[in-house]
């Protein structure tokens, strides 16, 4: 088990976002639905 | 807030999958953490690169660990007998002892590159894991397809592209599909080069199936090496071999790994990054060890079950019927 240091979950944005940003995993790629790696400015939106 | 490096891409599950992934998340304090790293079917002697795309799994699991806290556990499978088992064929024994060379220079890479969590080895199923309902229901076209096709053309397994890309969510593989043994606050993070995002899109349309006939899935997200545009396990002509190590210098081997990069010497730009971080670690004390222990299936054999690795039920089956 860990003890994760996470920030407070945030309240607005995309689920897929809120995600991220609780991980910390925010980056500048992101894996599209085709499987292609894409520049998170260019990726679509998921809907929350 | 602290992001991940530029070299890392993230992957999300299908929309449908978010909820777990977010429960999960919220649980806190609680949630265990398994990366998964697959290992395909090698393609020649295993290359010196293995060394430098360990540093970058090492890098990558520090990078996801500082986000979140640490990375419980590793595990490590082989596709091979996948591969054939989906080709309907039984997997030759020179593919069979060249997994198991394949899974022990990885294995041993992580420990030089410094990972230290516990760390299970083990064989994929060469049988069917994914129930035909879910398999039925898959819907993979367009340039995903195209990718599949194309890269099944480079493979001699005989395996159906797609049948063995829906596979990659089977529980001896990356393990998509809940089972009875998972933790109920489990996130299983996939570790892998850039080849894996495609692998990764068909997985999301299998879970999105499997959740259609009432499947769970588990929480699970993607870490990719966005850089790294070849899979160490097919490694390009002009390669040095980790066997190298024992019969040419440190200086000659860095010269090697060097050419194999650099485009003006006919050498592969995309392995820039590994050849970078295999060099860095060229003399590390048990380097040549692996490399020694990785010349034969059974010295690789031995090497798992001396190691500090934890081996699955049926790696240990399979390297019983080697010896």
């Amino acid at each position: 088990m860990v003890e994760p240091a996470l920030a407070p979950i945030e309240t607005s944005g995309t689920l897929a976002q809120k995600v991220l940003d609780r991980l910390g995993f925010r980056a500048a790629w992101r894996v599209d639905d085709d499987g292609e790696i894409v520049n998170e400015s260019e990726f679509p939106s998921v809907a929350a | 807030m602290r992001g991940l490096p530029d070299s890392l891409a993230v992957a999300l599950p299908e929309p449908g999958g978010l909820p777990t992934l977010e429960r999960v998340v919220r649980s806190g304090k609680s949630f265990v953490v398994e990366a998964r790293i697959g290992v395909g079917p090698l393609d020649g002697g295993v290359p010196m690169r293995v060394l430098g795309h360990a540093m970058c799994i090492a890098d990558a699991v520090r990078s996801v660990g500082n986000a979140i806290g640490g990375v419980n556990r590793l595990v490590l499978f082989s596709s091979a007998r996948k591969a054939f088992g989906v080709a309907g064929s039984g997997c030759p024994q020179h593919i069979a002892e060249s997994a198991v060379i394949s899974l022990a220079a990885l294995a041993g890479a992580l420990r030089i590159a410094g990972l230290r969590q516990p760390l299970l080895v083990d064989d994929s199923d060469p049988g069917r894991e994914i129930p035909d309902e879910v398999c039925s229901s898959v819907e993979i076209s367009g340039s995903l397809r195209e990718f599949l096709e194309s890269a099944s053309i480079r493979n001699a397994n005989g395996a159906d592209p797609v049948a063995y890309a829906i596979e990659h969510a089977a529980p001896t593989m990356f393990a998509d599909l809940s089972s009875p043994e998972d933790e109920p606050d489990l996130l299983r993070i996939t570790i892998g080069a850039r080849p894996e995002a495609r692998f990764w899109a068909v997985r999301t349309r299998v879970r999105r199936a499997a959740a259609n006939v009432g499947h769970g899935t588990v929480a699970a997200m993607a870490i990719l090496m966005r850089t790294l545009d070849r899979a160490w396990y097919a490694p390009t002509t002009v390669e040095p071999r980790l066997r190298d190590l024992l019969e040419t210098s440190p200086e000659s081997s860095r010269e090697q790994l060097d050419h194999c990069a650099n485009p003006r010497r006919g050498g592969n730009p995309g392995l820039k990054r590994e050849v970078r971080q295999a060099i860095a670690i060229l003399d590390h004390p048990h380097a040549r060890e692996l490399a020694l222990s990785t010349m034969t299936a059974t010295g690789a054999a031995d090497y798992l079950r001396g190691g500090d690795f934890q081996l699955g039920d049926r790696l240990v089956t399979n390297l019983r019927d080697l010896s």
